[in-house]
């Protein structure tokens, strides 16, 4: 039994991007908080501890690969499984040490995004029991 | 020449010497060590023209003590106006001044800096063109006034022949080099544009993708023969979206290969300038609500003029979709005003602003202000748009600095003459 929706914070510059996510994953009961850049992402995280986090890599002011490093410093933050999602070239390039849950190209496959997903669930539920 | 006289063996060892010349540094060091060896001149220099046809020559090298000043007097001279080189390029035969002082052909300021005494400057040319001179002379008292005998001079002139193989060989080896810098660097910009198109594409492809297989889930949860309109309705709308921002890419590439292949043709009609901006206002406003920055327009008056509505529109359009982009989701203002014969239309941001140093730069194609790894699109909105307008015959002008905003201002004449 599900007894609070699982968060998840979807961070990507791209408006259409973020409302569709938010929208399908809300469909599915999950709790979408999004945020349009690295820096926005780190504001909501002063109040919010999502159980995984949509990272996009390209974007303006603080771009995916910064916020991740910065989470990475964070011992409250470093914790939370994070999954890029980017249209970028050499996605494995640029994402080698940042210690992905996963990297996912665009455009991403929805049931493999929700099957990795479902994944993070169990083990946060079973980590946290 | 008959191979046997030392002459001649001279002249083949010194081409043997210049073959292994690569830069107009090591060609004159040869033959100024000959002209030394031969004449017993100490300094030698080369004039090269600088374009075919052109009306300068650049003094390229001036190898011997004299080598600084020389650079700092004379690197460039016109040839027209200066009686020594026009002389020099007007035949094939050397000129010989015997003293640079009271000849009335040469550059008096110059021969005072330098010290010139005796000139000879024989005239290179390649496949029956000019391109340029070998010259030669003495300095000062001590070197003193020491014109060449009839031997030395058709000495000179043979080297002169060698001289200029090596000099044309040099120069489209440096030219060579020069256009495969300019290509790499076009290839480069292209491979940016690919990549970032291709990003560009994927994005809305992404949103497209997610909404129709989040369709056929819900299609598939209802099992039955009943149709759950609602929610899928609110799918399509979203779908038809996504679609109508991809084919406005794809649309805009189009557009970029019209303009680049130099095909773009207006279709002027007398317009109220209002009316295209307002329509590019209505398909941005969505977006521009959706990034949070509302759009304001300050229109009192008709601002009358001869455009291509379209046209107008797609710039007002790339504008709007470029405050949007960088506007940081502030509000974004639209102004358009008319004195004259000339309108104006200005779109302000209040977002990250453009670094001085870009202002330029980002009417190119293919350049952006900000890096590859920023977002987004082709780097072609503002090199579209920067043609549109002139091809009215207007201007377009940025204002702005790293987090002030960006402000755009296009300058339209109100008539197709000007």
């Amino acid at each position: 039994m599900m007894a609070e929706p699982m968060s998840i914070l979807v961070i990507d510059d791209d408006v259409d991007i973020r409302e569709v996510l938010s929208e399908v994953l809300g469909e599915r009961g999950y709790d979408v908080t999004v945020a349009k850049d690295g820096a926005s992402a780190l504001d909501a995280l002063r109040t919010l501890k999502p159980s995984l986090i949509l990272l996009d890599l390209n974007m303006p002011v603080m771009d995916g690969v910064e916020f991740r490093r910065c989470q990475q410093k964070d011992p409250a933050l470093a914790g939370i499984p994070t999954i890029v999602m980017s249209a970028v070239d050499q996605m494995e390039t640029r994402t080698k040490d940042l210690d992905l849950a996963a990297a996912l190209a665009k455009p991403i496959d929805l049931r493999h995004l929700l099957a990795m997903i479902e994944t993070y669930r169990k083990k946060t539920t079973t980590d946290g029991a | 020449m008959d191979p046997s006289t030392p002459d001649a063996t001279r002249l083949l060892a010194f081409a043997r010497e210049l073959q292994r010349a690569a830069t107009f540094d090591e060609l004159l060091d040869v033959t100024r060590a000959e002209t030394s060896r031969v004449l017993g001149y100490p300094h030698a220099w080369l004039f090269i023209m600088e374009n075919e046809g052109d009306d300068t020559v650049r003094m390229l090298q001036f190898s011997g003590e004299q080598h600084g000043r020389a650079w700092e007097v004379a690197p460039v001279l016109p040839v027209r106006g200066d009686a020594m080189i026009e002389e020099i390029f007007a035949s094939d035969a050397p000129v010989v001044v015997e003293d640079a002082r009271t000849d009335p052909r040469t550059n008096k300021a110059i021969v005072e800096q330098l010290g010139n005494r005796t000139i000879v400057n024989v005239p290179l040319r390649l496949l029956d063109k000019p391109l340029g001179a070998l010259g030669t002379g003495t300095f000062g008292d001590e070197e003193g006034c020491r014109p060449p005998t009839a031997a030395q001079l058709a000495y000179l002139v043979g080297m002169a022949a060698q001289v200029s193989v090596a000099a044309g060989r040099i120069r489209f080896l440096e030219e060579r080099r020069q256009a495969h810098v300019a290509l790499e660097r076009a290839a480069r910009a292209r491979d940016d544009f690919l990549t970032s198109a291709s990003h560009e594409l994927k994005t809305p492809l992404t949103a497209l993708s997610l909404q129709l297989e989040s369709a056929r889930h819900i299609l598939a949860e209802a099992g039955g023969p009943t149709v759950p309109v609602p929610p899928l309705e609110k799918k399509l709308a979203s779908v038809s979206r996504h679609v109508e921002r991809l084919t406005s890419l794809i649309n805009g590439l189009l557009e970029v290969t019209r303009v680049a292949s130099g095909a773009l043709e207006l279709t002027r009609e007398t317009i109220d300038l209002r009316a295209p901006v307002k329509a590019a206002i209505a398909s941005a406003e969505d977006a521009a609500a959706r990034a949070g920055g509302a759009i304001r327009l300050e229109a009192p008056s008709a601002v009358v003029g001869f455009w291509d509505r379209k046209a107008i529109e797609s710039v007002a359009y790339a504008l709007l979709s470029n405050a949007i982009k960088y506007g940081a989701g502030k509000p974004i203002a639209v102004r358009i005003s008319g004195v004259g014969r000339r309108a104006r239309l200005v779109v302000e941001d209040h977002g990250i602003g453009i670094d001085a140093s870009e202002h330029d730069r980002i009417f190119r194609r293919f350049e952006r202000a900000v890096a590859p790894s920023q977002p987004t699109g082709f780097g072609l909105g503002l090199w579209v748009t920067r043609h549109v307008v002139e091809a009215h015959g207007g201007t377009i002008s940025v204002v702005s600095a790293p987090g002030e905003g960006a402000t755009f201002t296009v300058d339209l004449p109100t008539t197709d003459d000007g």
